[in-house]
């Protein structure tokens, strides 16, 4: 395979760009070697091929003053850099760039956890902290502090809130929770944003907004600047925690539980982000599907209906907690009890019954911000480990919920594919994520399961669905399907590119915002 | 259910006299005002800078999530079902080596992605290396001095 190189660069100027470099950080950490290196920023789990997201190289500062110097040198050269934090947005593109010949920006060595405060309850972080790192420092602490962290865990609190990424405790949409950033412009200055950029703010971390146009949207699911510090407000330990999940025996339960969840969701009965499980999910956490079917295309109705008997599972699970002193909880379970004991056949399950179960206890560590790993069983279901998430928005409501479900388990189907998927529910919205899981060393099944996704994006699309996220094979075409007024949505999004990165060096391509002179290119 | 929410309303709004009084939020911290430097010409010559953690560190951060022993590891779950007895947990294994252990963690295998130099130095995967190695080894002698 030759170099990958950014494009309309010569191999000699990306030399050069190299070396200025390596003359700010030293080479420890700039990494230009394809085999040794590189291989560790690929996307293991693309539909398409290793070489289409290749960087070129990859760099990794320590300091603000680092990153500025950094952009400096990608400025004179014009040379596309590609911001990652922990890396770990797999499903998603991992740490891969958009396109081959980036110059991946791995934040992954600033990794301080500058303040944690536990009376206001607010952590600062860089982008190198993992949940595993603030969870274990906030531990080591004794804070009364919970995290909430994303499943698996080894993802990181900048990142995943900057990706618009989800949890689920009370605290599971991560950039309400966010409070005031610090961002290194494409020209190298540095903006604090919301109190801090007053004088002597002491409400950095609680307060959002400042005064004047609150910004900080503008640099998550973007390219606009690199976030280099994040406020993120944690919840206090609170006196009592009771999760509990409820079974349900039939498909069309869905639009039952969904429409029951609503209100006590609206109403903050429920309070954290609760989830709507589908069996072959919650049954990847303990088997894999050739323990119960080893035919070709999507598992058999005979064969789910024993998997669900064997585990005790509903074809539907839905996970939820309530939290606070005992009087809070018993009133509000009385009441969730009441309300999801209107669907026939529905079982209410607590830790006295189902703790040992991974799936129970993954969720029950999730919901109290405890990371874990389990979550990444799901990728045993078929073997080979690719996936990526096909992810559109839903209503709180039983029948869009169902239409957006059939919608795509007949999709899945009809190219061979499981439905494996949850509803994760906020207070007004679902995030619908589909595991699309493939066996990556099978080119067919890749190609399957691109084809599939591509297909997704239009169904979805003519139903009036729209994505929240998606990977880096998919950004442009997502980003063009959120198209009122002649895409006036992503023209605004392009000429603020442009004003804040003339020469475009800033992750282009993500999300489909591309700078002016790599526009007409794709 | 009117009373029912009535009551989770009136509890809840209580919820945040709870709190003890407890340090005021400190201004943050190092807020620098850089300015946008030129980039220096002088070379820098390789040091390393880094701390470099131990295996048993790298081990817990990186690897036991997945790999540790017990129902819940999804990695430990496939190697149970993948591999013969007795090959599931890797720190009860004695057939690994460092070369191998370095090839895997630098470059994925199936399910398991790859880890950056980031993530894990090279110093420190040599660690994580010997470590893992190490606690096979003892694992088995343990065992054998069961039987």
């Amino acid at each position: 395979m030759n170099k990958p190189l950014p494009q309309g660069i010569s191999l000699e100027q990306f030399n050069g760009a190299i070396a200025d470099i390596i003359r700010i950080i030293g080479d420890e950490y700039v990494f230009t070697d394809d085999i040794k290196e590189l291989r560790s920023y690929r996307d293991p789990y693309n539909t398409t091929r290793d070489e289409d997201f290749a960087p070129s190289a990859a760099v990794a500062p320590k300091t603000l003053e680092e990153i500025q110097k950094i952009l400096a040198v990608a400025n004179q050269y014009k040379i596309p850099v590609w911001t990652i934090s922990t890396g770990k947005n797999f499903a998603y593109g991992g740490a891969a760039p958009r396109k081959p010949g980036y110059v991946v920006l791995d934040l992954k060595r600033m990794n301080r956890i500058i303040e944690v405060n536990e009376k206001h309850g607010y952590a600062i972080v860089e982008p190198g902290v993992s949940y595993y790192d603030l969870y274990n420092y906030i531990q080591e602490k004794g804070y009364k502090l919970w995290i909430d962290c994303a499943a698996p865990a080894w993802g990181g609190i900048v990142g995943n809130t900057s990706d618009h990424g989800a949890g689920y405790t009370p605290y599971g949409d991560h950039l309400l929770m966010q409070c005031g950033m610090q961002v290194v412009l494409a020209d190298g200055t540095v903006v604090e944003t919301g109190m801090v950029g007053s004088t002597n703010s002491k409400t950095g971390s609680l307060y959002k907004y400042g005064q004047g146009p609150w910004v900080d949207g503008l640099f998550t699911q973007s390219n606009f600047g690199v976030i280099t510090r994040m406020g993120i407000w944690l919840m206090p330990e609170p006196p009592g925690y009771t999760p509990f999940m409820v079974t349900l025996p039939h498909e069309q339960d869905l639009e039952l539980v969904t429409d029951l969840a609503q209100p006590l969701k609206l109403n903050m009965v429920i309070p954290n982000a609760a989830t709507t499980v589908d069996l072959l999910w919650e049954a990847s956490m303990s088997h894999t599907k050739a323990q119960y079917y080893t035919g070709k295309g999507p598992m058999p109705d005979s064969a789910r209906k024993k998997l669900g008997a064997d585990l005790g599972l509903g074809v539907w699970n839905f996970y939820a907690a309530v939290y606070g002193p005992p009087p809070i909880m018993k009133n509000n379970l009385d009441l969730i009890r009441d309300t999801f004991s209107k669907i026939p056949g529905a079982e209410f399950h607590y830790d006295d019954t189902r703790k040992g179960s991974p799936g129970w206890d993954y969720r029950v560590e999730l919901m109290r911000g405890k990371p874990n790993m389990t979550e990444f069983s799901l990728l045993n279901w078929v073997g080979g480990g690719g996936h990526i998430n096909f992810s559109p928005i839903s209503a709180v409501d039983g029948k869009d919920s169902y239409r957006q479900f059939d919608m795509i388990r007949k999709r899945a189907h009809e190219f061979d594919f499981d439905y494996i998927g949850e509803f994760l529910v906020g207070w007004r919205d679902q995030h619908h994520i589909f595991m699309l899981m493939f066996d990556r060393m099978n080119a067919e099944e890749k190609k399957r399961a691109h084809d599939l996704f591509d297909v997704l994006i239009d169904d979805a699309a003519n139903h009036g669905y729209g994505e929240y996220r998606t990977h880096l094979s998919f950004m442009d075409k997502i980003a063009d399907s959120y198209s009122w007024n002649d895409g006036a949505l992503l023209s605004m999004q392009q000429k603020i590119k442009d004003e804040l990165d003339p020469n475009g060096i800033l992750s282009p391509g993500k999300m489909g915002i591309w700078p002016k002179r790599m526009r007409d290119d794709t | 259910m009117n009373k029912h929410l009535m009551i989770a309303w009136l509890l809840v709004s209580t919820m945040g006299l709870l709190g003890c009084e407890q340090s005021e939020p400190n201004k943050p911290a190092n807020i620098e005002k850089p300015v946008a430097a030129p980039v220096t010409k002088a070379p820098v010559k390789k040091v390393s800078t880094s701390t470099v953690r131990s295996g048993k560190v790298i081990y817990e951060l990186h690897c036991a999530g997945c790999h540790a022993a017990g129902l819940g590891h999804a990695a430990t779950m496939k190697l149970e079902l993948a591999r013969p007895e007795g090959m599931s947990v890797l720190v009860q294994r004695t057939d690994l080596t460092s070369a191998y252990i370095h090839h895997i963690v630098r470059d994925g295998l199936l399910e398991m992605p790859p880890f950056r130099p980031t993530d894990i130095s090279d110093e420190e995967l040599e660690n994580l290396a010997q470590y893992m190695i190490k606690q096979g080894k003892a694992y088995n002698q343990q065992e054998t001095s069961h039987e």
